[in-house]
This record gives C-alpha cells, sequence and structure tokens, in this order.
C-alpha cells in the first residue's frame, strides 16, 4: 500500500480521498485500475457494435428484408465498423496495455499516470459522443467515409459531424496513450531488461503505440479537411466545375492511416499469442527473435500499402503493380510468425486450457484471414473481390478470428491476475467451441456469397441470385457468437463471485506478471526484480535468475489519486459538443479545458507528509 | 438465371462447415448464379478466374499443412499427467527460420510474377475496332453512352459479341462502381476522373448478364443495377438503327401526355423534361436518365423491375414506394395525366 499519509487541506489543491466507491475509480491514476475501466467501458461498446451486426444480419437473414431498410441499415454498418475498430477492438487493447505492461516490466505504474486516466476517460466521452449521433441520424457513409458521399450535398445531417469529432477526440486518446506507453517501455524497465529479453507482448504494444502516433495525425489532418469542406464550403475533396479537390486524396490520406491501423489491431493479439502459447507448451517461444523483427517489419512494411484498398480506384496498371508487390511482401513476415508459434507447440508438453485454446484458434482463422488476404493482394483477383462479401469475410478472419480471438484468450490467461479468480474451465471451453464454430458459419459463407457477385453494404437482396441460403447461414451463425458471447459473460459472472481463487502464478508462467500477487498490490513490485533473460519468472522457478534484491526500507511512492483528468476530458468534450450545436458553450468548453489544463500542471505531484506545501518536482 | 436458388450444390454445401468453404465454392460453380464470378463469360472475368483458382488452391494448400501440423502437434504432445517432465528448451533454429523466409519469399514471387502478366494482358490497348461506350454513374443509375453511334441510353448496356468493348467510365456526384462479374473485374467510376476497362464477350456468350455498382453510394445503393445483353453482330446493328430512329410522332393519348411531360408541375415546381431528355423534343433534362428509347428497355428503375404498364404507372406515382431514396420526386398526377405519361412513354420506342 502507499505509506504516504494524506494532508489536503495543506495543499491549494483538495485531493481525492476514497479508497473504494465510485469516486475511487473516478480519480483513479493506478494503471490496473485504468485498464480494468478500459475493458469494461470497451466491452460495452464491443455489446453495443455486435447488437448492430445482429440486426444487419437478420435484415439479411433473406431476400427482400424489412427490418431495417434503406438509410438505417447504412447507419448499422457504418456505427458498428466504427464502433468495433475504434471503441471495441483499440481499446479493449489498450486494457491490457494498461494493466500488463507495468507488471511485465518490472515498474510500479506507467511514465504519466494522469495522462493515462486521461486517456481513459477521452475514449469514454469520445465513444459517448460518437453514438449521441443516433439521436439525430448516426453516420451513413461507411466506416472508411468516402469522399464526396460525405460531403454536406450527399450527406446532410449531423452525422458526419458526429464522426469526425468523436474520432478526433478518440484519436487525441490513443495518440497521447500511445505516448505513455512509448515513454514507459523505453524508460521503466526494471534492470537488466534490455530489447533483448522484452516479453513479446511488449515489443508489440510498443510497435502499435508507434503505429498509432504515425498514422493517426495524418488521419486527423484528413478528417479537419472534411470539416472544412463541410463547415465552410472548401473544396478539399469534392470535384466541382472550376476545378477543386480530388475525391482520391481522401482515401489516399485515409487509408495511409486505415492500413497501418489494421496492424494497430492485429499486433497486439499476436504478442497475447506469442505469451499464452510458450506458457501452456511449457517451452520458450520458437524465434525469439524472428518474431519480434517479423512484427518490427510488418510494422514498417504496413505504411507502404496503403494503395492497395484503391486498386480499383483506377491508379493506373504500375502503381496497382507496384502496392501489389510491396503487400505481398508482408506475407513473408506474416508467414514466419505463424510457423514460429507452431513450432513453438512441438514437443513441447502442451495443456489444453481456454487460453491455449483461443491461441490456436487465432492461429488457424488468422491463416484464413492472411491466406484469403494474398489473393486480394493481386490487383486483378481484386477487381473481382473489392467490395463484395469476399472482403468482409476477409477482414472478419482477421479481425474477429485474429484480433478478436487473441483478446479472449489474453482474457482466460490474465483475468486470474487481474481479479484473484480463475474462469471456469469447462464454460470457458463451451465459450471457444460455440464461438469458433458461430465465426465460421458466419464469415465462412461470405467468401462464397462474394464469389457469387454480392456486393457488401446492400441492405436488400432479390430472391433470383443464389444467395438466399448462404445468407440464412451466415445469420444463423451470428446468433451463435452472440449466444457464446453470453457464455463468456455468465463464466465472468460466475467466476469473480465463486470462482477458484487465483494463485500468484497459476499457469506456470515465464514473464514478471506471474511472480506477483493476484490481483497485484497497488505498488506492482515490493522490490523491483533484477532480469537475466527474456523469461525471468521461468528462470526464477527452475534456475538461473540473478539474486534479486530485498524490498526497500520505507514507504515506496505512489502518484496520488487526482479529479483533473476527467475534468479536463470532460470540458474537452463539451467543447466538441458546442462545435456542433453553439459556438458559445464551444467557447466555455476551450476555456475551461485550457484553466483545467493549468490546474492539472500546478497540481503537486505528492501528497505532502511533512506539512509542507508540496512543489512538483 | 435464377436456377441458383435450388442449384444442384447450393443445399448440399449448406450443410457442410465453412471450414470446407473451398468446397462449397467449387460445388458453387455448378449453379446458374447471375453474378457469380466463378462463370465468368467475358474474356476480362475469364482471366481473373484463370489467376485466382491456382491462388486459392495453393492457399488450400498451406492452409492444410498448417492446420495438419497444429492438430498432430496438440494430440501428439499434450501433456497427459501433471507428473510429465519439462520438456527440452529449444530457443529456436537459425536453420528453420532461413528455410521458412525463404519458401513463403519463393511463394510471393510465383504469385507476383502471375500477376503482374494477367495486369499487363489487361492493360493493353483497345484495337481501333473496338465499340466505344462512355459510362456515367448517377445516384442511383447508370448512363450508358455511344459516342459513335449518336446513342444515349440508361441501365441497359447493349454490345455485340466478339468486337472488344472500350468503356471510359466516369460518375457525376460520388464514387460508384461499375461491375459485371460474369463479364469483367469491376472498375470505379469517380467524379473527375476517366477509367477505362476493355472486355470482349465471346461469341458463344450471347445472353443477358446482370451487374451492379459495388462502391457504397449512399442510400439506394442496393439498388443500382444493370443488365448487359451480348447479342449478335447483326441484332446489334438493327439495335442501333432502331435507337438512331427518332420516335413517332406521339398522336392521341400519347400526344395528350406529351403535354403532361413538358409541363411544371406547382407541387413540386418541376416537370419531367426538367430532368430527362427525350431527343427530338424540348426535353432536355439531364439530371435523371434517357428517355428517348425507354419503351425498348426491359427493365425500370435501374433494372430493378419489369417495364410493363402496371410497374411504369406505380414509377411515375411514386417512384419511392418501389426504390426508396430514389431521386425522382412525385409529381401527384391526376389518374388521367398519369395513364396519359404512360401512353407517351410506352410510345418512345
Amino acid at each position: 500500500m502507499a505509506t504516504t499519509t494524506r494532508a489536503p487541506e495543506l495543499a491549494a489543491h483538495a485531493y481525492p480521498e476514497s479508497e473504494s466507491g465510485i469516486w475511487s475509480w473516478v480519480t483513479t491514476v493506478d494503471h490496473k485500475r485504468i485498464g480494468i475501466l478500459y475493458l469494461v467501458t470497451a466491452f460495452a461498446f464491443f455489446i453495443g457494435g455486435g447488437i448492430e451486426a445482429l440486426i444487419m444480419r437478420l435484415q439479411l437473414a433473406g431476400p427482400d428484408g424489412q427490418l431495417t431498410a434503406g438509410d438505417t441499415f447504412n447507419q448499422l454498418f457504418t456505427m458498428h465498423g466504427t464502433s468495433m475498430i475504434f471503441l471495441a477492438i483499440m481499446p479493449l487493447n489498450a486494457s491490457f496495455f494498461n494493466f500488463l505492461i507495468p507488471l511485465m516490466i518490472g515498474a510500479r505504474d506507467v511514465a504519466y499516470p494522469r495522462l493515462n486516466a486521461f486517456s481513459y476517460w477521452l475514449f469514454l466521452f469520445g465513444g459517448l459522443y460518437l453514438n449521441a449521433s443516433f439521436i439525430g441520424g448516426a453516420p451513413d457513409v461507411g466506416w472508411f467515409a468516402y469522399a464526396p458521399l460525405t460531403e454536406s450535398g450527399y450527406a446532410p445531417t449531423k452525422g458526419v459531424e458526429f464522426w469526425i469529432v468523436g474520432l478526433a477526440i478518440l484519436g487525441l486518446a490513443s495518440i497521447i496513450s500511445s505516448l505513455n506507453f512509448i515513454v514507459t517501455i523505453l524508460n521503466m524497465r526494471a534492470p537488466g531488461l534490455t530489447f533483448r529479453r522484452l516479453p513479446v507482448f511488449v515489443w508489440m504494444t510498443l510497435i502499435t503505440s508507434f503505429l498509432i502516433v504515425f498514422a493517426f495525425p495524418p488521419f486527423t489532418v484528413a478528417t479537419i479537411l472534411l470539416f472544412f469542406d463541410r463547415l465552410l464550403g472548401s473544396q478539399f475533396f469534392i470535384q466541382t466545375a472550376g476545378g477543386g479537390g480530388d475525391p482520391v486524396l481522401w482515401q489516399h490520406m485515409f487509408w495511409f492511416f486505415g492500413h497501418p491501423e489494421v496492424y494497430i489491431l492485429i499486433l497486439p493479439a499476436m504478442g497475447i499469442v506469442s505469451e499464452v502459447l510458450p506458457t501452456f507448451a511449457r517451452k520458450p517461444l520458437f524465434g525469439y527473435t524472428a518474431v519480434v523483427f517479423s512484427g518490427l517489419s510488418i510494422g514498417f512494411l504496413g505504411f507502404t500499402v496503403w494503395a492497395h484498398h484503391m486498386f480499383v480506384v483506377g491508379l493506373g496498371a504500375l502503381p496497382n503493380a507496384v502496392f501489389a508487390a510491396s503487400t505481398m511482401l508482408i506475407a513473408i513476415p506474416t508467414g514466419v510468425k505463424v510457423l514460429n508459434w507452431s513450432a513453438t507447440l512441438y514437443e513441447g508438453s502442451i495443456s489444453l486450457k481456454t487460453p491455449f485454446y483461443f491461441a490456436v484458434g487465432f492461429l488457424v482463422l488468422f491463416t484464413i484471414g492472411g491466406l484469403s488476404g494474398m489473393m486480394h493482394a493481386s490487383p486483378p483477383v481484386d477487381a473481382q473481390q473489392s467490395d463484395s462479401y469476399w472482403i468482409v469475410a476477409h477482414l472478419h478472419y482477421v479481425l474477429f478470428g485474429g484480433a478478436l480471438m487473441g483478446f479472449f484468450a489474453g482474457m482466460y490467461y490474465w483475468i486470474p491476475k487481474m481479479s484473484g479468480r480463475i474462469l471456469n474451465e469447462k464454460l470457458g471451453q463451451l465459450h471457444f467451441w460455440s464461438m469458433f464454430i458461430g465465426m465460421n458459419v458466419t464469415f465462412g459463407p461470405m467468401h462464397v456469397l462474394g464469389n457469387d457477385g454480392m456486393p457488401r453494404r446492400i441492405y436488400t437482396f432479390p430472391s433470383d441470385q443464389g444467395w438466399d441460403e448462404w445468407n440464412l447461414v451466415a445469420t444463423i451463425g451470428s446468433f451463435v457468437i452472440a449466444v457464446s458471447i453470453l457464455v463468456f459473460m455468465y463464466n465472468v459472472f460466475i467466476s469473480l463471485v465463486r470462482g477458484k481463487k487465483a494463485e500468484a502464478d497459476p499457469w506456470d508462467g515465464q514473464t514478471l506478471e506471474w511472480s506477483i500477487p493476484s490481483p497485484p498490490p497497488v505498488y506492482n513490485f515490493a522490490a523491483i526484480p533484477v532480469v537475466g533473460s527474456n523469461r525471468p519468472h521461468w528462470d526464477a522457478k527452475y534456475g538461473g535468475a540473478p539474486e534479486q534484491p530485498e524490498p526497500e526500507e520505507g514507504g515506496i511512492h505512489m502518484p496520488p489519486p487526482s479529479y483533473w483528468p476527467v475534468v479536463v476530458a470532460f470540458t474537452l468534450s463539451m467543447a466538441a459538443v458546442g462545435l456542433l450545436y453553439s459556438y458559445p458553450l464551444a467557447a466555455i468548453g476551450v476555456i475551461a479545458t485550457i484553466a483545467g489544463a493549468f490546474a492539472w500542471a500546478k497540481e503537486p505531484v505528492d501528497i505532502p507528509s511533512d506539512g509542507s506545501n508540496g512543489q512538483p518536482h | 438465371m435464377n436456377a441458383g436458388r435450388n442449384g444442384p450444390g447450393a443445399s448440399r454445401a449448406a450443410k457442410l462447415l465453412p471450414p470446407f468453404v473451398v468446397a462449397a465454392i467449387a460445388l458453387s460453380a455448378c449453379g446458374q448464379l447471375t453474378q457469380s464470378t466463378q462463370q465468368p463469360v467475358g474474356d476480362n472475368a475469364r482471366q481473373i478466374l484463370t489467376l485466382f483458382m491456382p491462388i486459392l488452391w495453393g492457399a488450400v494448400a498451406i492452409f492444410a499443412l498448417v492446420l495438419g501440423f497444429l492438430v498432430y502437434s496438440m494430440i501428439r504432445f499434450r501433456r497427459r499427467s501433471d507428473s510429465d517432465p519439462i520438456p527440452n528448451q529449444v530457443h529456436g533454429d537459425i536453420r528453420l527460420e532461413v528455410l521458412w523466409t525463404l519458401v513463403p519469399t519463393v511463394i510471393v514471387i510465383a504469385l507476383a510474377v502471375a500477376t503482374f502478366r494477367t495486369i499487363a494482358v489487361q492493360a493493353q490497348a483497345a484495337p481501333p475496332d473496338a465499340l466505344k461506350v462512355n459510362v456515367v454513374g448517377h445516384q442511383w443509375w447508370w448512363e450508358f453512352e455511344y459516342p459513335d453511334l449518336g446513342i444515349t441510353t440508361a441501365n441497359e448496356l447493349r454490345v455485340p459479341v466478339g468486337r472488344t468493348i472500350d468503356l471510359k467510365i466516369e460518375a457525376t456526384d460520388v464514387i460508384h462502381s461499375f461491375w459485371f462479374p460474369r463479364i469483367a473485374g469491376k472498375i470505379d467510376a469517380v467524379p473527375g476522373r476517366t477509367n477505362e476497362l476493355r472486355f470482349t464477350v465471346p461469341p458463344d456468350g450471347v445472353g443477358r448478364y446482370q451487374g451492379q455498382c459495388a462502391e457504397f453510394c449512399g442510400f439506394a445503393h442496393a439498388q443500382m443495377k444493370m443488365l448487359l445483353f451480348a447479342v449478335t453482330e447483326q441484332e446489334f446493328d438493327d439495335w442501333t438503327a432502331t435507337m438512331q430512329t427518332p420516335p413517332s410522332e406521339p398522336e392521341g393519348e400519347a400526344a395528350r401526355g406529351a403535354e403532361v411531360f413538358n409541363t411544371i408541375y406547382p407541387s413540386e415546381s418541376t416537370g419531367c423534361f426538367i430532368c430527362h431528355t427525350i431527343d427530338g423534343t424540348s426535353a432536355q433534362g439531364k439530371v435523371g436518365p434517357n428517355l428517348t428509347d425507354v419503351a425498348n428497355r426491359t427493365m425500370l428503375g435501374a433494372a430493378l423491375i419489369e417495364n410493363n404498364t402496371e410497374n411504369l404507372t406505380k414509377w411515375i406515382e411514386n417512384a419511392d414506394n418501389i426504390k426508396p431514396g430514389v431521386l425522382m420526386p412525385s409529381l401527384g398526377l391526376a389518374p388521367d395525366e398519369l395513364a396519359a405519361v404512360v401512353a407517351y412513354l410506352q410510345s418512345l420506342r
């Protein structure tokens, strides 16, 4: 426990006092609590995006569906894509970053605890903001929002503004959070934890964070230009009689962000799988260096392939050939990763537990998604597959089969560390099999539908196309997935109430987070560990670890809670609401944000225990 | 054309689990699907399928190897009891790393070479005798102009078999995508840009093919369809001659309809002629489809409903009932005016 005493009357700032209850969560700067906040919030948005998907599947269960015909359907698929990417998968990954990175590198918190809380609150408010658009008409332009359909002449409701400003808030949250993790990983590693000893999950977090920092700013610029087009009548993305801009410019700017975004979504899952497979095979990860360098090269190459989303735009034969080649190159490091993960199992001693099932599920489904992606890496093939259900199938094998299977592997693996309870194994396997089967029944047939010429983003189809059966099968599959999610939620509920208590190291783990109690104390490590390999906890158990220091005398300094992150996130979001509805409100929001940031900056980082006035240092 | 619903493969394949989806793709080729890329007719679509199938089977083989290895390892090396010894702690093998970096590299090179060949074939310029057609995407219908023949029509593209068709594709409002899956791969219609697509329907490909917009383009994107009629050179010449002859002067009820057509209706402060063109008359609107040959078309509303008296009446009465989101307003015509306009339009052939 933090041993600093509280003397709020001495400081200009009153500190939050509660250690439990709602205010302790609102003002927390503890990376573990923030991680749990991310998890719960993002999971709620995930359920929202899932319900949107189920409504769409009901509409498409058969020909001439009447449930949500027309524009409502267009709003649903736009919000489903936007929510799953920005409000579900990214923050679900962020919950693991938050909870685990300090534990895996032997630190007591992240580098900037209050900024970390600020990122969370921005994410929450940005997500609510985006979803508030449903009241007046949600964005109905697709998640990649191609101009000129997004221009005010074609999309007159405020949905697109909600999308632009909402994503600006979420992008800010992601960039701040990523800078925080970059600084944390670069500066706060335990003694001896060199880059060659960094757990692969930490490596993938680092790469993901750099991708976010490089990819989001161009995207934000593009959305601001679009905002100018809509608000001021500038013509960045619209062609007019007198000249004007170019709709294709939007696509370049969007996909320069959009393709790295795919790796932002999938690399953390690759990191999770790289932790889970070795633990349950009781072996080291096969080819650690190759896996890390593959992740790095995927991150770099991810910035060179954006135009493969634009093969049918008409860029010409040469650009298409060049981007086809760079896209195909990514298959090499991806293949290396898959083979190294597979080799990790060879001659292991494999415990067939739920986290392992999900990790293998990731491997199988991600491989399908990768291979189907190789097909439309070829521009002529893409001329048939682009914008068809084949793409819908491919992207869900990568993002559902990849990112979400990886997420659930991480859930079953680390919930014991987060909560001190182990999830029920039988329910876990029921969850896995229902999700694995449901996922294939839903998205597998979409390959056939795409091949049979069904375009994506259509809310209705006539019955004479031969698409009826496979659409019905896909709809049935989507409800199997829904049931599997309910099984998971029931499992979490029942296990947290009366599940088996987790020891510090329930899986015979290899990395530092398993060396401390479950759940970890506020300060994580009584003594900062000394690391001698990339499997420090394995070494501690089976020999080879360097001598460890004794816990320090005296108290452990932990950062105090703060009101300011939530206050500033709120005032900034208020300004964003004002931007669309009331400029005076926007002005108040901006002024309050500046004032709040100033107060935040002046807040002493220590609660003084000696009667002094606690200057920041 | 609609046999796909009860196609021999479909219902049987529906019972298979999607991991066997590839088998299903092969089975679905047995049916008669109107937009199936597996049943190519145009040379462009055939070239793509020829490129695609080996890639598909290669991917299936790679997947089978990976899956087989995983399943084998999980069964062979599963932990049988808690007292199982700790396995040999192998950290990696540089020879294997080199091997499984080189193997994907070779596969990727093969894929790239095959791809580049197809790109080169499809990038060849059209021969001089090619039939030129300008395609313009609109929300939510297609305009087809034959510049050398002086013909403009909508939603139904008529081409002779055995001759290269040289398309120039653009859009007036938002981005659309021109796609006849059995004829050719898709290409976007982008405002401010002219894209090109060439294809040939072989002589044995006479028939009616369906296509639709593939790029999400707003409210009625799902119903932006089109038809392609591949006809013999003789039939094409006959059609051309018909199209180049102006419609005869309307008489009787049709003449009354022409008056209605060219009147502004205060309810919407517009009239048919504001948006539609009929060659040889004062109606020269460019917003909606050119109606000079509307009676010759088989379908209405961008290949949505059959072109007959009943449907045409319903369409003019309130198109939004048939195609939600459509930009054509309902003018609130009286029943006799409606019947007259229908008679007029049906005289345009």
